[in-house]
């Protein structure tokens, strides 16, 4: 009986126009996505072997100086590029992928974005952004699912066969499911068949190159995608069964899409700005300047006295004072992580949140890339401080009349700090996402039961 | 055989149903006359367990349809005022479809062709997409489904509305063979001239009350027309 009610819903969704439109447009949307992504990592992987390669250059031509002197000097001037890799699952979901550097140098704070990224290409990419597989799944396909399924019972209704159908001994549960099924079976087909020819495109034409950890991720990215997907068709099938009429269910479907697509992510953030402030970041650096300034003047006048153990004392003003401003960026900290944290609690009253925030971790473009960035940009700067501290400290070199005297050898090529991204690995970010996947898999149980209890009441007639 | 047993439908302070009480014998035909809104549909709706009644029981074959309704449905075959099927399937399709879901398995070519040369839709019709038939193509049709779930009891919303004469003529043909079959049938329906021409009993519905019944005997002598005019312009209250 399920089978065969499964089959007239597969054959009927076949044979509707509807189904022709979706699958032309998951076919072409799902490959240029893919077409666009690839190429824009393709590129991006270019440049960044380009440097890469132009870096380890640099170090071969400073470590054949046969000066150690001069040598010493050209170090010291040398700003070393950080290098970050692009990540290879950025053409499924960009997340921050677009928005971070791609280059950081080693002497200023100030973080640099390599030429290349922005002033060597059309502006108007960055105006017109390629849409990727996450945004062409979040947006579109959704929309698309609810497109397929807002009319499954109401429209069976008003048409008329739904009486015809019940008068004949089959259980409504075993309806509803035949729906769910040969429905959701109708739209997941031609986009599983979309996606493996986007696949096959990204790796035929060696756009990207998956290892083992990448293809996990890439498989559960896609997982996910069909949860997302069947969130949306049983969204779509309760409200087929709230509704009597078609266009009612239709106008109720573009209603909630509009809402959980664009207004409930794009609300978070401000509900959250406004119930957690953060105090501006202008605020918390003029605070920590005042208080370096405070301790300045402290270690001034103390100077002044000219006591024996003020020296001591100095120490210490300037310990309490870097305490303090480490407490006062540590609030800063506190609180913004509060206020982000607040702000994807709210977004994932919608589905869409919960989905780009699961994708985006898979891919490692998600939040914590920027977590990830900024503490390896860090540690990045800090290795070249410290790489140049050591060199002092050792007392190997000297400073004459005729320049610094160092001894040969002093410099190691291998020694000179990268820039290393941490990268989470499969397992810990499929941990990190399973909230948002669980989410997404209590939204489909949640939207199918009440579909469930609603048809159970559906009044057929 | 279908038994309405002291049955009343109300929707909130509107009386669809009062305390019906009717049996249809397998080999007879029952007939409904009614104006919009007199009950008969309401009636036909409960009896195919879509909306349970007031009080009262419907029996289809022994079984309540309200405590058992997927097997009261097992023993009967519906036919609506506008039969409307699956647009984008053939008429076998349809036809298929609805004959497996009936329950009958095993169904050969030969008993599809047959029922379809029976309710007279031509051969060449059987693989067109239903969304290009006619109303009465529709008609035959859903009166072909309901011949291939073999069910005992059938019962037919106005299903003779918007056919032509020929095809009216066909269709009380086919009727009184599945009287022949022993199947019980209740028919609603306006056209009083093919009431009377086919009908072993025939009720007039007012205002949710069968305030009417005619034997076969009775019919013959009695003028139909006139009785049923007269009670549909009475107040409901003087004609219950």
């Amino acid at each position: 009986m399920l089978l065969r009610l499964i089959r007239k819903e597969i054959l009927n969704n076949i044979l509707s126009f509807r189904f022709a439109v979706t699958y032309g447009l998951l076919f072409v949307l799902v490959l240029v996505a893919v077409f666009l992504m690839g190429n824009e990592h393709r590129d991006r992987m270019e440049r960044y072997t380009k440097e890469e390669a132009r870096f380890r250059d640099r170090l071969a031509e400073l470590s054949a100086m046969p000066d150690p002197g001069k040598q010493f000097q050209a170090v010291r001037q040398e700003d070393f590029s950080g290098l970050r890799r692009p990540a290879t699952l950025a053409v499924l979901a960009r997340g921050l992928e677009g928005s971070l550097p791609t280059r950081v140098s080693s002497q200023n704070r100030f973080i640099m974005r390599s030429s290349d990224d922005r002033l060597g290409r059309n502006i108007l990419f960055d105006v017109f952004q390629a849409p990727d597989f996450a945004y062409v799944v979040n947006i579109v396909i959704s929309l698309l699912a609810l497109l397929f399924v807002f009319d499954s019972v109401c429209g069976e209704k008003e048409q008329g066969t739904l009486k015809l159908l019940m008068s004949n001994s089959v259980p409504r549960d075993t309806v509803l499911l035949a729906k769910w099924v040969g429905g959701y079976l109708s739209i997941a087909a031609p986009f599983a068949v979309a996606v493996v020819a986007g696949y096959l495109y990204l790796s035929m034409s060696g756009a990207i190159e998956l290892d083992g950890d990448d293809a996990t991720r890439f498989a559960v990215i896609l997982g996910v995608s069909f949860l997302y997907i069947s969130a949306f068709f049983s969204l779509g099938l309760m409200i087929s069964t709230i509704t009597h009429r078609a266009a009612t269910a239709l106008l109720v479907s573009l209603l909630v899409w509009i809402g959980w697509i664009l207004v409930v992510p794009n609300l978070a953030p401000i509900v959250a700005r406004l119930t957690a402030p953060v105090p501006p970041r202008q605020v918390i650096d003029s605070e920590q300047r005042a208080i370096e300034r405070e301790a300045q003047l402290l270690q001034e006048a103390i100077r002044k006295r000219k006591v024996y153990g003020d020296a001591e004392e100095s120490e210490r003003i300037q310990q309490e004072a870097e305490q303090r401003k480490r407490k006062l960026e540590d609030f800063y900290k506190d609180r913004m992580s509060s206020q982000i944290s607040l702000s994807q609690n709210l977004a994932r009253l919608s589905p869409s949140a919960s989905y780009l925030f699961a994708v985006t971790r898979l891919s490692g473009t998600g939040p914590s890339l920027f977590a990830h960035f900024s503490a390896a940009v860090e540690r990045f700067q800090e290795g070249h401080r410290e790489l140049e501290m050591r060199a002092y400290r050792d007392g190997s070199i000297t400073f004459t009349r005729e320049g610094p005297q160092v001894p040969g050898g002093w410099f190691d090529a291998d020694a000179v700090p990268r820039l290393q991204v941490f990268r989470e690995g499969a397992t810990e970010a499929f941990d990190a996402a399973l909230f948002d996947i669980l989410l997404l898999t209590v939204f489909n149980v949640l939207f199918f039961m009440l579909s469930y209890v609603f048809f159970l009441r559906y009044d057929v007639t | 055989m279908l038994e309405i047993l002291d049955m009343s439908k109300h929707y909130g302070d509107v009386h669809a149903v009062n305390n019906l009480t009717l049996t249809i014998e397998p080999g007879e035909i029952f007939t409904m006359l009614g104006a919009n809104g007199a009950g008969k549909t309401t009636t036909l709706m409960v009896s195919l367990g879509f909306t349970e009644p007031t009080n009262g029981t419907v029996k289809i074959c022994g079984i309540d349809v309200t405590r058992d309704p997927l097997e009261a449905k097992k023993h009967v075959a519906y036919v609506s005022e506008n039969v409307m099927l699956y647009g984008n399937f053939t008429a076998r399709q349809n036809l298929e479809f609805f004959t497996k879901l009936g329950g009958r398995k095993d169904v050969t070519d030969a008993e599809y062709e047959n029922v379809m040369d029976r309710v007279g839709l031509q051969r060449d019709a059987f693989e067109r997409r239903v969304k290009g038939f006619s109303k009465g193509m529709r008609q035959k049709l859903g009166i072909a489904i309901a011949i291939m779930k073999n069910a005992e009891v059938i019962l037919l919303d106005e299903p003779t509305s918007g056919l032509d004469p020929k095809s009216g003529a066909e269709f009380l043909q086919l009727l009184q063979d599945l009287r022949e079959e022993k199947k019980a049938i209740w028919m609603t329906t306006h056209d009083i001239f093919r009431a009377k021409q086919i009908a072993d009993r025939v009720g007039i519905m007012v205002a949710g009350d069968l305030v009417k019944t005619f034997t076969r005997d009775e019919l013959e002598q009695a003028d139909l027309e006139a009785v049923y005019v007269e009670y549909v312009s009475q107040p409901a209250e003087q004609a219950a």
